[in-house]
């Protein structure tokens, strides 16, 4: 599979950026469907189409505007939590601790907005959260020198476990009761910007005979981007802005220089460790926010469990993205696209084609380990992470 | 990216046993302010009664005694998996998959392979068909902790991460196997339950009680799980391959450079570690349960983390550690089942404590500061001589 990657980058194909990356798209496309098709004759579990035919029907699934728009849903918690990760682990310490992060906030916003019934007073809320137990977790692993690892775990148990036990308290176990949330924007219907918006949205012209069957080739994209909560336009807008504070700042570049040789930091005159607690404690208040789209963003109660792993598909999303903003947050919306295609598909997208959803859901996983095993691109993580700093080791 | 063990170890003996204490009293302090903390919700929180259900209740009781012999089995095998791997200088946080799949390969081959296969059939007897389901788990955990090994050894790729990933891939795939009633092949069609599991195992596979009278649940696993602690502790501590491994934990170059083959030692190890956690969800279905229910585990293949650091990865005391988490975890249930407080109260205990395990510099500076109170000034200086903490950030306690 390595041979892929230097296929794609000798010489005779082109040097072209986007020419790889359309004919990268095209092969993981390719991958899916013989993915799919192995998998569908293996199991025997409903109908098996050709080879050619799952060509067709998937690339019908995959540009469906109501999947799309819940891939959006799916990815944009997965996203900003990745982001957050970025800056930590460019800062050099190794946060395991964003599932517990997540959960901890999805629950604490539920409450906020329990008490007070103001859903930006919640958002708050969960970002506060987040950011006390991204604080924890800089105070063990930077102040007390703790292995990196094994707190971040600790982190999540210690995040589960307080969840768990406060719900239990003021609601039953298991779930919180019904609270206040966000509703979701139409942009449509905004005044003076919404007819232009809604001019964009190609899902409006399927039906114009000659352009419509064209139309359905392309993903439609402000279509998908159309009815999501006002927190997943903030976490989208977040993105841009980090990846400038990260890779154009002088404080991005200091954060970067600490995550690989803090020593030469110092000595350039950088306080390493306001740095590390800042990296830190921001990845935590995104993971904050992360958490808390989950909660009252999309839904309306605390469920325990509702995160489902998202913590590890952020961390999993930021390895993918090799530790940039730009590359985490392209991840989040791939590992998304799998969640929101398998649950298309699964309930029958596909006339009478069965692959179980549990197929869909271990792909991002899978793909995480190929790409830090180095089968698809070779991910390099900052030199000094895990490594506690200290001024007099050379 | 190797795991910083330096931060887990303490000067001496002596101070590895007083900064494990002090994490135990720090932990029950976090305990008690969360305690505070739901009274200050509105919560009437009895702290007596709290202590009551949850440290004194198990122990009166002969039943809730065989419920922590019980809980401490699985513990053992998980807090051995984590212990083992952490040897090698490895953080696997893979228990719990490992523990799954396990089970699920246990419980699917005692229940649907053998006796549906005629040329298994001959296996259907209490003496071959134990052992068997037994290694079955094994090797199932064994294959889930080696790929994250043999990726460690081979890529570099992180094990904690991939261990993570590991996890979730099993989750997903006995899901597939056990858990839907339309598609799942293994899935006991003959039950519509809100939750998946397997068909009853063969008979022949069932590990018997010790003894109906006294307990109807605790049976003869606690014995292979006893005799895999004397083995890896004999295997670890007395072999020339324990030697090995150990050696490429403490200083993987300097191992490397001896002509240890640290590849192998690295895969190995996690091989080990995968097989125990995958013996510990086998036992759990041919003892207890008599089947495979998805997530059964609960958290025990998380809990082994706790385990091993309170024991030090030492492998006998990993039997104590993991008697008193079975204790612990009891006293937890107790709690739940008898008032409004969650059993996740004794969970948070438990995170706590590996904070403060991980952390040693915050115990150790509690404790430099208590002796400073305690002791007359001129001694003071004596006794703070060997690792005084300069009045920077920095501690004695990496090395």
């Amino acid at each position: 599979m390595s041979s892929l990657k230097s296929l794609l980058d000798s010489k005779t194909l082109t040097k072209n950026r986007w020419v790889k990356f359309i004919l990268s798209f095209l092969i993981a496309y390719e991958i899916l469907v013989v993915y799919l098709f192995v998998l569908s004759s293996v199991l025997g579990l409903g109908e098996v189409y050709s080879l050619y035919a799952l060509n067709i029907f998937v690339f019908r699934e995959v540009m469906d505007p109501t999947m799309l728009s819940s891939m959006v849903a799916l990815s944009v918690p997965i996203m900003i939590t990745a982001v957050g990760a970025t800056f930590n682990e460019r800062a050099g310490v190794i946060n395991i601790g964003l599932e517990g992060i997540m959960i901890w906030s999805a629950w604490f916003s539920v409450y906020v907005s329990y008490l007070t019934g103001n859903v930006w007073l919640a958002t708050l809320g969960g970002i506060f959260a987040g950011a006390v137990l991204g604080l924890l977790h800089a105070v063990l692993t930077i102040t007390f020198k703790a292995e990196q690892v094994v707190t971040g775990v600790a982190v999540n148990l210690l995040a589960l476990g307080v969840t768990e036990v406060l719900n239990r308290a003021i609601w039953e176990p298991a779930r919180s009761d019904p609270v206040t949330s966000f509703s979701p924007v139409d942009i449509t219907q905004i005044p003076l910007i919404g007819p232009i918006y809604d001019f964009f949205i190609l899902s409006n012209y399927y039906n114009v005979p000659g352009i419509g069957g064209v139309l359905r080739l392309v993903p439609d994209v402000f279509g998908m981007l159309n009815n999501h909560n006002p927190l997943t336009y903030i976490a989208i807008a977040l993105v841009p802005a980090c990846h400038i504070f990260l890779f154009k700042t002088k404080y991005g570049l200091r954060i970067r220089v600490i995550g690989e040789h803090p020593q030469a930091a110092a000595t350039a005159g950088i306080n390493v460790r306001l740095y590390q607690y800042f990296a830190v404690i921001l990845s935590g208040a995104l993971g904050g926010l992360g958490g808390t789209i989950l909660s009252i963003g999309t839904s309306n109660k605390f469920i325990s469990g509702m995160t489902g792993g998202k913590g590890f598909l952020a961390l999993a999303a930021m390895i993918f993205g090799k530790w940039t903003i730009i590359g985490a947050a392209l991840a989040s919306f791939l590992f998304g696209f799998f969640f929101a295609f398998g649950i298309n598909l699964s309930a029958g997208g596909i006339k009478g084609f069965v692959v179980p959803i549990e197929f869909y859901q271990m792909i991002p996983f899978i793909v995480t380990i190929l790409a830090l095993a180095g089968v698809i691109g070779k991910a390099r993580a900052p030199k000094s992470i895990g490594i506690p700093y200290s001024e007099d080791e050379e | 990216m190797s795991l910083n063990l330096g931060a887990l170890a303490t000067d001496t003996r002596m101070k590895t046993i007083m900064v494990t204490i002090m994490s135990f009293i720090l932990s029950f302090i976090s305990i008690l302010v969360l305690i505070l903390i739901l009274n200050v919700l509105g919560n009437e929180v009895d702290v007596g009664l709290v202590f009551n259900k949850t440290f004194f209740e198990p122990l009166l009781n002969p039943d809730m005694i065989a419920l922590i012999i019980f809980w401490t089995g699985p513990l053992i095998l998980t807090g051995l998996s984590v212990a083992v791997a952490f040897k090698a200088g490895l953080f696997n946080i893979g228990s719990q998959g490992q523990m799954i799949v396990g089970g699920a390969a246990a419980g699917i081959f005692a229940a649907n392979i053998v006796p549906s296969t005629p040329s298994l059939r001959f296996l259907l007897t209490p003496i071959l068909m134990v052992p068997a389901t037994m290694v079955v788990g094994i090797i199932a955990g064994l294959i889930w902790g080696g790929i994250p090994g043999w990726l460690k050894a081979k890529t570099g790729a992180h094990e904690v991460i991939v261990t993570i990933m590991m996890n979730q891939i099993a989750l997903s795939l006995v899901r597939y196997l056990v858990v839907s009633q339309s598609y799942s092949p293994f899935v006991d069609k003959s039950l519509v339950d809100a939750y998946g599991q397997t068909r009853p195992i063969h008979s022949s596979a069932v590990i018997p009680l010790i003894n109906k009278d006294f307990s109807t649940f605790l049976d003869w696993s606690i014995l292979p799980t006893i005799l895999s602690a004397i083995i890896i502790w004999f295997v670890i501590e007395k072999t020339r391959y324990g030697y090995r491994v150990r050696a490429v934990g403490e200083n993987i170059s300097a191992a490397r450079a001896s002509g240890i083959n640290t590849d192998w030692a690295i895969i190995s190890s996690m091989m080990i570690s995968g097989g125990l956690a995958g013996l510990a969800g086998a036992l759990q279905v041919q003892g207890n349960y008599r089947k495979y229910i998805f997530n059964s585990e609960g958290t025990l293949g998380f809990d082994g983390i706790a385990v091993a650091l309170v024991a030090q990865n030492s492998a006998l005391w990993i039997i104590l550690s993991a008697l008193l988490f079975g204790y612990l975890k009891q006293g937890s249930l107790n709690l739940e089942s008898n008032t409004d407080i969650s059993k996740f109260l004794i969970f948070t205990l438990q995170a706590t404590l590996i904070i403060f395990i991980a952390a040693p510099l915050i115990s150790s500076r509690l404790i430099d500061l208590l002796t400073k109170i305690a002791k007359p000034k001129d001694l003071d200086e004596e006794y703070n001589g060997g690792h005084s903490d300069p009045p920077a950030e920095e501690g004695g306690a990496d090395k």
